[in-house]
């Protein structure tokens, strides 16, 4: 294609010019068309010009001679010569004929009447009056005649202007060309031209001369003629007057030319237009001439014409242009809409193979596996990552039925199962495969896919193919299975987390209640927990919790569930059991439990375990209720000695609420009344943006009687066990906003508060307006404030916490997800949730920098909540190298012993007021 | 004597002077119709002074090289470029004696027939002279009356009239014509030699300028009843006496003296200029006088004539 294109444009760009040349010909042929017709016009127009010019011309010089025979009859018909009346017939035949300069009179002066003729002429009052000639004809000065026989002189002339004057006694013989025509004239009896010569008052013209005999006929011979030939009269020519008479255009010029006879050549006479000829124009000169014969001397009138600018037909040549651009636009046209055309397709062509390798190199680059088939399902394309999962090549894929190639088999059931293509070529659509799904490669390797195909369109809409889309997301699938996993179960000890338990439990119920199935719950309390603990430490409590937890799958059926409830606390749910079977299965619990020793730092520990047995069948109740008759169960046990299983009976609800419920209750109620309650804060620090603000998460803490502090552990959930949340929340909340309100009085940071919310408060219809009301009563700026809420507790309630955000963000107050991670850690929440922060779940970054998967877990969590926008918060950070860690994966915020440690925010005020209250 | 200085336009430092010299006066038709015809030509050429030698007033020989004198004075003082002298007085009394082949130019018109007495042409003199169309008058006469072969010349006893008599003589002696004269220096001479000229086939009136009783209402009151034949004149202030006149143009006199005087301004000298005669005529016929006459006057001659009135 690439060598075609230019051959394509060359062979185009020949045509252009071949156009080009032929209509510059076209133009060329038609515009010397147009011009050879002006020429013939012109040279014509000229011809009648000529003609024209020529006729009037020679009808002028004839009535000169014309003029002399009417002189020639007048002087024939009188004695004497009348001058006034003879001035009169030169004056109306000037009038007439202004070509004629002058008429002239000579008498015939034999030499011996000379003296007689001078003495007569001074008579008449021409005083000083002589007969003259020019002493050489070059000068022209006049002197007396030189002695000859005869003599002509002038005597009269019309008109008698001054520099004229002197020629009076002028004698016609003297001069040689007069002469010529005197002689020729007396000797023929008719009008005879001169020469042309330079006139003695200026100009160049010649003379016609007639003689007047003294007898009316002409005499017969030649000797008679010039004995008789008393008198010449003759007429003076001005050649340039002969021409002014004529009339020629402006672009034309007239030469009047005379032949000299003896020397063969033409002289030019007159010119008159002569400047409107440039001889160095490129444009040609045409001329046409007519010779006529004056009074015997012949001439040559030549009329000219320089062709110019205006004497081409414009509107001719405009034709000429119009048709010739008419012609090229349109071949133009028609060239370069095939040009066009030609382009066009050529674009095309490489706008498809630019997307063709476009879509090449994007199919090669993107991380999702493509295959293309036909219609039949047959492979016509993998892209690399297609061939990398599938274990196949190019060479054995194409062609190959795509279920070949594309193996698939269901995650949980593992049965085959087909691709996306069969059912996406039968409905005409996309098809997405949301099942889990395992692709089981040429080489046995089992890959979990996403799938989805798509119909292929031809140009008319018809279906071509199908493409399939697919990726491999094992990993992810693994991720979601860890994070599963630990959104359910115990990070501690590996079993699942009271979270679960209670999703179980409330299956259970519901089993119990809607199909009157059998279940039963133990609830377990180690007996001697808080000894190791508190002569060991956490580490060793916390081990302690593992090997008990490793010691309890072994009494228990594999369907059964066992859960860590919290500290030291454990359950065990089992299914379809009846109350018998339970009954063992607690026991033998409690046997290998107290059977077990516990070894730490050379010291041993006896571990007993308080069982609380509680049936779960139809008129069980709810899950709360149940979970209380358990604890309330287990209680009895402790309260019987410990290491003992205690089945339950209507009764304990009764002792349990006298030494639990109640207990925690007044002691709850007492914490808040007595000052027991105090406020923490720990430090919630930007570490991507130095600028962002700080938070502070406020923490609450309880001291018992002996003013020991109860971990939040301890009575957070009976406080949640017995609807004692909001009220706590209530006076974290109001203790919180006095203390910023005094801190803002005292000093101008801007910190903002995090105060956690459970989701028993955000149940509670009037926990909006006691928001409202306490951050108008201690005039706290909104969005101060920033609520943390659990993603348990939001999911529980999801429409109600989703009104009570939006509420309160309009008010100006922020919100964080708290935990998130170790719950149901669902995306597709987090969409719907108007929260700012999220916070990650401790438990993923405890121990990010020695397991892989939880780093990519924080890793995914925090670009997951960057992509939707929300600012990220890693908890539990407890050291630089966590801190450093979670800076490379962009976290924003850190939370932790490693950044802050809490600390007691003094609430003596706070408390007192309450008190008051 | 009267010395007038007219200045015709508005005159600029290196203006063209010009001096105007008139044998005779102002009032005299004459002179009046050279200078009009003088004007004519001149007209923006030159600053013109003009000077009246008033010598038709004056017969005083004495008197008259007198004007010639003041004449003189004022061309010396004015240093024209060129001098135009009309009339043989100023010919005869001025030009002759005192600038002859001067450097100053001298256009001279009105000069009866000759220049000859003068001397001219001078080097720096030159001019029109003033003839009459005998022969043309001879020959209109004869197309009226028929042949003439007796004529009658009655003129003033004035130099000029001695000179047109003489012309009129030579010219009916060509045309053999008997021409019989009186010149008379007084009116009733004058009446008495026209009553004496009705004898005759033609009367020819030369001037009565020099004739100092002369009265027109008595003179016209005395030819009335004794007029009979034709009577013609070249002068055209007789035409009051006179049936038919072939007189000469004062104007073409000036017209002419003026055009050669602008010639000379422009740097042609006077001796390059020929001296020429006139060559126009007025026809004028006192149709009152050819009533009491009863003489018709032939077509031709009236379509080309004149009526005084």
């Amino acid at each position: 294609m690439n060598k075609l294109l230019p051959d394509s444009e060359r062979s185009y760009r020949y045509a252009n010019l071949l156009l080009i040349i032929v209509s510059l010909i076209i133009l060329a042929v038609m515009v010397t068309l147009v011009i050879t017709n002006n020429i013939k016009t012109i040279k014509s127009q000229l011809r009648d010009s000529a003609q024209l010019i020529f006729q009037n011309t020679q009808e002028s010089l004839h009535a000169g001679e014309h003029v002399l025979d009417a002189y020639q009859a007048y002087f024939s018909t009188v004695d004497s010569v009348d001058y006034r009346k003879l001035e009169e017939y030169s004056r109306a035949m000037r009038n007439e004929h202004p070509f004629i300069h002058m008429t002239q009179y000579m008498i015939r002066v034999q030499h011996s009447e000379l003296e007689d003729f001078l003495h007569e002429r001074k008579r008449d009052g021409y005083a000083g009056f002589r007969v003259t000639e020019y002493d050489n004809h070059e000068h022209r000065t006049l002197v007396p005649v030189a002695e000859r026989s005869i003599y002509y002189p002038l005597v009269f002339m019309d008109p008698m202007d001054i520099p004229s004057l002197p020629l009076l006694g002028f004698d016609a013989l003297s001069f040689p060309l007069i002469r010529d025509a005197v002689e020729a004239s007396i000797n023929t009896g008719k009008p005879r031209a001169t020469k042309p010569y330079n006139f003695h008052t200026g100009g160049t013209g010649y003379l016609i001369i007639s003689p007047i005999y003294t007898t009316d006929d002409l005499p017969k011979d030649t000797i008679q003629r010039y004995d008789l030939a008393t008198r010449l009269v003759a007429v003076a020519i001005k050649t340039e007057n002969i021409l002014d008479s004529v009339e020629i255009s402006e672009n034309e010029s007239l030469s009047y030319t005379y032949f000299d006879s003896d020397s063969q050549t033409y002289s030019l006479a007159r010119t008159i237009n002569a400047d409107v000829i440039d001889r160095n124009s490129f444009f040609p000169v045409y001329n046409s001439s007519h010779t006529l014969n004056v009074a015997g001397q012949v001439y040559e009138i030549k009329l000219m014409r320089q062709m110019t600018w205006t004497d081409l037909d414009y509107e001719w040549l405009a034709f000429a242009f119009f048709a010739t651009a008419a012609f090229s636009l349109l071949s133009f046209n028609f060239v370069n809409l095939r040009i066009q055309s030609a382009k066009e397709s050529q674009r095309a062509q490489a706008e498809i193979f630019r997307e063709r390798e476009h879509a090449q190199v994007t199919l090669h680059s993107i991380s999702e596996a493509v295959i293309t088939t036909d219609i039949n399902k047959h492979i016509v394309y993998m892209n690399p990552i297609a061939r990398r999962i599938t274990g196949w090549n190019d060479e054995e894929a194409i062609g190959m039925p795509i279920n070949t190639v594309f193996r698939l088999i269901h995650e949980d059931t593992r049965e085959p199962i087909n691709s996306t293509v069969d059912e996406c070529l039968e409905s005409k659509g996309t098809v997405l495969f949301d099942e889990p799904a395992l692709l089981i490669n040429k080489n046995g390797d089992e890959f979990a896919v996403e799938n989805s195909s798509s119909p292929i369109r031809g140009h008319n809409g018809q279906i071509i193919g199908a493409v399939l889309v697919f990726r491999n997301i094992t990993h992810i699938r693994n991720l979601s299975k860890k994070m599963e996993f630990q959104a359910t179960h115990d990070s501690l000890t590996g079993l699942i987390n009271r979270h679960e338990f209670e999703h179980q439990l409330k299956l259970a119920v519901t089993s119990a209640r809607d199909d009157n199935r059998h279940h039963a719950i133990c609830y377990l309390d180690l007996d001697q927990f808080k000894i190791v603990n508190d002569t060991c430490g956490h580490i060793a409590g916390d081990q302690l919790l593992i090997e008990i937890a490793a010691l309890m799958p072994q009494n228990v059926r594999a369907s059964d569930c066992l859960a860590r409830l919290g500290g030291d606390e454990f359950g065990v749910l089992m299914f379809d059991c009846p109350i018998k079977q339970a009954e063992k299965v607690a026991e033998n619990l409690r046997a290998t439990i107290r059977d077990f020793t516990f070894s730490w730092d050379k010291k041993t520990f006896d571990i007993g375990v308080s069982i609380g047995l509680v049936p779960i069948r139809k008129d069980s109740g709810s899950v709360q209720d149940v979970l209380r008759r358990s604890d309330s169960a287990c209680y009895i046990a402790k309260d019987l000695g410990r290491n003992r299983v205690h089945l339950y009976t209507p009764d304990d609800i009764e002792i349990s609420r006298r030494h639990g419920e109640l207990q925690w209750v007044t002691r709850i109620k007492n914490a808040l009344e007595q000052n027991h309650f105090q406020l923490a804060l720990q430090a919630v620090k930007p570490i991507m943006d130095s600028k962002a603000s700080t938070h502070y998460e406020v923490l609450v803490r309880m001291l018992d009687e002996n003013g020991e502090i109860i971990p939040p552990m301890s009575f957070i959930p009976a406080a949640e066990r017995y609807d004692m949340m909001p009220a706590l929340d209530r006076w974290v909340i109001s203790s919180t906003f006095q203390m910023i309100s005094e801190q803002q009085n005292r000093n101008r940071n801007r910190h903002v508060y995090n105060i956690n919310l459970s989701g028993q408060t955000l149940c509670n219809k009037d926990i909006l307006e006691f928001i409202r009301n306490e951050l108008d009563n201690h005039a706290i700026d909104a969005n101060r404030i920033c609520f943390e809420i659990t993603e348990t507790a939001v999911i529980a309630n999801l429409s109600l916490a989703i009104d009570f955000i939006s509420k309160m963000k309009a008010m100006g107050c922020m919100f964080a997800l708290d935990d998130f991670g170790s719950g149901l850690s669902s995306f597709a929440y987090l969409k719907k949730l108007p929260v700012d922060f999220l916070k990650i779940d401790g438990e993923f970054v405890r121990d990010i920098l020695d397991d892989p998967m939880d780093r990519a877990i924080v890793s995914a969590i925090n670009d997951i909540g960057h992509e939707i926008g929300l600012i990220t918060v890693a908890e539990y950070v407890e050291n630089e190298d966590i801190l450093k860690l979670l800076k490379e994966l962009g976290v924003d915020y850190a939370q932790g012993y490693g950044v802050d440690k809490p600390k007691l925010w003094r609430t003596d005020n706070i408390v007192r007021l309450k008190a008051h209250q | 004597m009267t010395i007038l200085a007219v200045l015709l336009m508005a005159t600029t430092a290196d203006a063209a002077k010009c001096v105007y010299i008139s044998s005779y006066h102002k009032g005299y038709a004459w002179s009046d119709g050279v200078e009009r015809g003088l004007l004519k030509s001149l007209r923006d050429k030159c600053d013109l002074t003009t000077f009246d030698m008033n010598t038709k007033r004056i017969k005083d020989e004495t008197a008259i090289r007198k004007a010639a004198l003041e004449a003189k004075q004022l061309i010396d003082q004015t240093q024209p470029d060129v001098v135009i002298a009309s009339d043989d007085s100023a010919s005869k009394y001025l030009i002759v004696p005192y600038y002859k082949d001067a450097a100053i130019p001298f256009v001279f018109c009105g000069v009866n027939w000759t220049v000859e007495q003068y001397g001219y042409p001078f080097s720096n003199v030159t001019g029109m002279i003033e003839v009459a169309a005998i022969e043309q008058m001879f020959d209109k006469a004869a197309a009226i009356t028929g042949r003439i072969n007796r004529a009658y010349y009655i003129g003033a006893d004035t130099l000029t009239e001695k000179k047109n008599l003489s012309r009129f003589e030579a010219a009916g002696q060509a045309d053999r014509i008997e021409l019989i004269s009186r010149l008379v220096s007084s009116m009733s001479d004058w009446i008495e030699a026209y009553e004496a000229a009705q004898q005759a086939d033609l009367i020819i009136l030369g001037s009565h300028a020099g004739i100092r009783d002369w009265d027109e209402e008595a003179v016209l009151k005395a030819i009335k009843p004794i007029t009979k034949k034709l009577s013609t004149t070249n002068h055209g202030w007789m035409m009051p006496y006179t049936m038919f006149g072939m007189t000469k143009i004062p104007e073409e006199q000036g017209e002419w003296a003026g055009k050669v005087a602008i010639e000379i301004l422009n740097g042609t000298p006077p001796s390059a200029i020929p001296i020429i005669p006139n060559r126009h005529f007025n026809i004028i016929v006192n149709y009152a006088l050819l009533d009491i006459a009863h003489i018709k006057l032939p077509e031709f001659i009236k379509l080309k004539a004149q009526p005084y009135y």
